[in-house]
């Protein structure tokens, strides 16, 4: 065998992760059918790891491994069907083997490769005696038909390892996903209470980018009604910076950005401890000519179902005035105490 | 913004709750008024108890509804408006064109006297 396919084979008997694992019934099972068809008082199902054969079930032997160099299951997984030695005292390869001189006296042995769909031999299905003997072609068959349920079981359990890998994977996935959602939940949160970043500033200062869509206009209307409510604001005069916002953002919505989303507006605020909140609603639109905004309490205007915002805007503010080619609404409202 | 309608006799009433802003209610109240439009109830209360934040639009959509109620030979009345939502429909000069009540039963008896004069 090449290096190449050596680590290539030994690669793929990683994958399996079943080296040096607790025995299991499974395996067992088939170990001792082995035995028991092949009339033999030794059977083992091992693994040929770089230096050592490890046995993941063995019948009549009491050893986990052996080197691998006394192993014959080592020269069993470079063949492509069952690998019999009749009698190992005769055998030139293995009559000076320790396990035949000594240990469990070895000398028959039949070993069939245990082969991955990639067609990698990880070890053997093997049994063994220590009379030299020969196996009936019936019993070969049936080693064969046991090897490829030993193949089988191993590849159920790569599977298994590979299912549980996944499974870990998406609960991973999905605490992840949970985590980063909670953290988002959380900054929309402060983002919706401005006043949550900035709780304890004697003057409160942003800027926030929005995008052009009403279901943002709490963003910002939220967060200033918080921040104006901690500095001691009345509740009608916070209502009214409120609804001015409100006006002058939905103003910027329709108007400046013609409804469409995916565009977004800019709103700055400025609160300072001495009762002064400056707001400025910025747009990209084309701006307009404020001098042309109908009055809506003109009887002419009084039943049209739009009109109201700039007028409200300006009622309810102190001051109102625009920049920029109507581009840029600026507003200001000190606390009536302080003024 | 969530809407409730319950019907005494020839009028329908409203009962919002939440907020008539321009993202939230103001689509939902719009076709439900169309709805009943269509269904020949064209007398309507809107009971605004339960409102909590109002805006030029809501206060847009119950202009526009009232005018095309009216136009049906119906009305819009309002019951129960919050201290917000008198103070802009107030500052908008809107407390001349509605009637306003306090009691649905005064709201209600209203649409009686019309109906018998």
């Amino acid at each position: 065998m090449t290096a190449n396919l050596e680590t290539g084979r030994l690669s793929a008997l990683r994958r399996y992760t079943i080296l040096d694992t607790q025995p299991e019934r499974a395996f067992d099972d088939l170990a001792l059918l082995a035995s028991q068809i092949c009339g033999t008082p030794m059977a083992l199902i091992t693994l040929v790891d770089a230096d050592r054969q490890w046995f993941k079930s063995r019948v009549g032997m009491t050893a986990h491994e052996t080197s691998r160099a006394v192993s014959f299951c080592a020269h069993a997984i470079h063949q492509s069907e069952l690998f019999i030695v009749p009698d190992a005292s005769l055998d030139a390869r293995f009559r000076d083997n320790p396990q035949v001189t000594g240990g469990p006296k070895i000398r028959f042995y039949a070993g069939a490769p245990l082969v991955t769909p990639e067609g990698h031999a990880l070890g053997t299905l093997c049994v063994a005696d220590s009379v030299p003997r020969e196996l009936t072609d019936d019993q070969k068959h049936a080693l064969s038909a046991i090897r490829r349920q030993v193949e089988a079981q191993l590849e159920l359990q790569r599977n298994l390892i590979v299912l549980e890998r996944m499974l870990a994977e998406r609960d991973h996935a999905e605490a992840e996903q949970k985590r980063l959602f909670d953290e988002l939940n959380t900054a929309h949160e402060n983002v919706r209470k401005l006043s949550g970043m900035m709780p304890f500033c004697s003057t409160c200062q942003f800027t926030m980018t929005i995008p052009a869509d009403p279901r943002a206009i709490p963003t910002v209307t939220d967060g200033v009604t918080q921040v104006l409510t901690e500095k001691g604001w009345s509740e009608p005069d916070v209502m009214a910076v409120e609804l001015a916002l409100q006006e002058a953002v939905a103003n910027a919505i329709r108007h400046g950005c013609g409804g469409d989303a995916t565009k977004q507006l800019q709103c700055s605020v400025n609160c300072d401890d001495a009762g002064e909140v400056v707001i400025t609603v910025r747009d990209p639109g084309a701006g307009f000519d404020p001098a042309t905004i109908p009055n809506p309490l003109d009887p002419d205007n009084v039943f049209k179902p739009s009109g109201r915002g700039i007028f409200l805007i300006t009622g309810l503010m102190d001051e109102v005035q625009y920049a920029d080619g109507g581009r840029e609404l600026q507003m200001r409202k000190r606390k009536p105490e302080a003024s | 913004m969530t809407l409730k309608e319950r019907r005494v006799g020839d009028v329908t009433i409203l009962h919002l709750t939440g907020r008539l802003v321009l993202d939230d209610g103001h689509d939902e109240l719009r076709h439900k008024i169309e709805e009943l439009a269509d269904q020949e109830r064209v007398s309507l209360i809107v009971d605004l108890k339960d409102v909590t934040y109002i805006d030029s639009c809501g206060v847009g959509l119950l202009i526009a509804k009232y005018v095309s109620l009216r136009r049906k030979r119906g009305d819009v009345k309002l019951l129960n408006l919050t201290a917000r939502s008198h103070h802009l429909m107030e500052i908008s000069k809107l407390l001349d064109v509605f009637e306003t009540f306090e009691s649905e039963d005064h709201a209600l008896a209203s649409f009686t006297r019309e109906a018998q004069a």
